[in-house]
């Protein structure tokens, strides 16, 4: 990347406008090979191999994790079932980020935090509300949204709460 | 059910391995697969992921068992009693990977 920056400039100074051109292009391949090389990259922090992963064997027997066109790691005692998980493990993350996603007072919300920023390495970032559901969060009556952001009570008991307050008298 | 190794399961990256509850050597990235060496491709010709990478795959495999866990007791229990209703898109998903999980 920065060769073919480094030489285009050169290119600029020297050959102008029609050079230019072709400048622009290889900046663009750069900046689009770049792209795909921080594809698995969030916030600076370098996510896992992206799945699906899947187990080869010798002989039936588990020997390594491989992604599309990447060696993920060697089966050592690992038993088959164990490298189903691992192989499942990108997929299983993905499953329970959406839910969270969808909506942060799922039951076992805390937890769920928890797991994805052990899985993650980063745990500020999974504890983040997303942006998308921030009105959510954002809509509720200020003393449950104390009590969420507090731990004081469970995500769920802040829905079951906030559907009481929110149900229309009868 | 899976029959996976007892968690917790632990990265220790001084061995760049992921051990299971009792110590054992579960998977490892072995010297022909270290990271930063000058041989970026392992002998089935696939890439190597380079250490930061490799590090974030093995966050992820350590977790695992935690995270099939915890969806298998959200879909056992903590969602049918819960107020919320989550998409049957989700949850058919959900559905999907722990059955190819546990080999069902």
């Amino acid at each position: 990347m920065t060769t073919i920056a480094s030489v285009t400039i050169d290119e600029i100074k020297h050959q102008g406008v029609i050079v230019d051109r072709r400048i622009q292009l290889l900046l663009a391949c750069g900046a689009a090979v770049l792209a795909m090389d921080e594809t698995h990259r969030e916030g600076g922090v370098v996510s896992h191999t992206p799945g699906p992963w899947r187990v080869s064997t010798v002989d039936g027997d588990p020997w390594e994790v491989q992604s599309k066109d990447r060696t993920i790691v060697n089966v050592e005692s690992a038993t088959m079932a164990d490298a189903c998980l691992i192989a499942a493990a990108p997929e299983l993350l993905s499953l329970l980020k959406r839910l969270w996603e969808w909506d942060h007072l799922i039951p076992l919300g805390g937890e769920m935090k928890d797991v994805i920023a052990k899985a993650e390495g980063s745990g500020s970032q999974a504890a983040s509300i997303p942006q998308e559901k921030r009105w959510h969060f954002d809509t509720l009556p200020p003393h449950l949204r104390a009590e969420v952001e507090l731990h004081g009570i469970s995500e769920d008991e802040a829905a079951r709460l906030l559907d009481d307050e929110t149900e229309p008298a009868s | 059910m899976s029959l996976h190794t007892p968690s917790p399961w632990v990265y220790v990256s001084d061995f760049a391995e992921v051990q299971g509850a009792e110590g054992t050597r579960l998977v490892a990235w072995t010297a022909w697969m270290a990271p930063n060496t000058s041989n970026r491709f392992d002998n089935t010709g696939l890439e190597v992921p380079e250490w930061d990478e490799m590090e974030a795959n093995a966050r992820l495999i350590a977790a695992a068992p935690k995270i099939l866990n915890l969806l298998e007791r959200l879909l056992d229990t903590a969602l049918p009693s819960s107020t919320l209703r989550v998409p049957n898109y989700l949850v058919e998903a959900i559905k999907d990977v722990l059955r190819e999980v546990s080999g069902t």
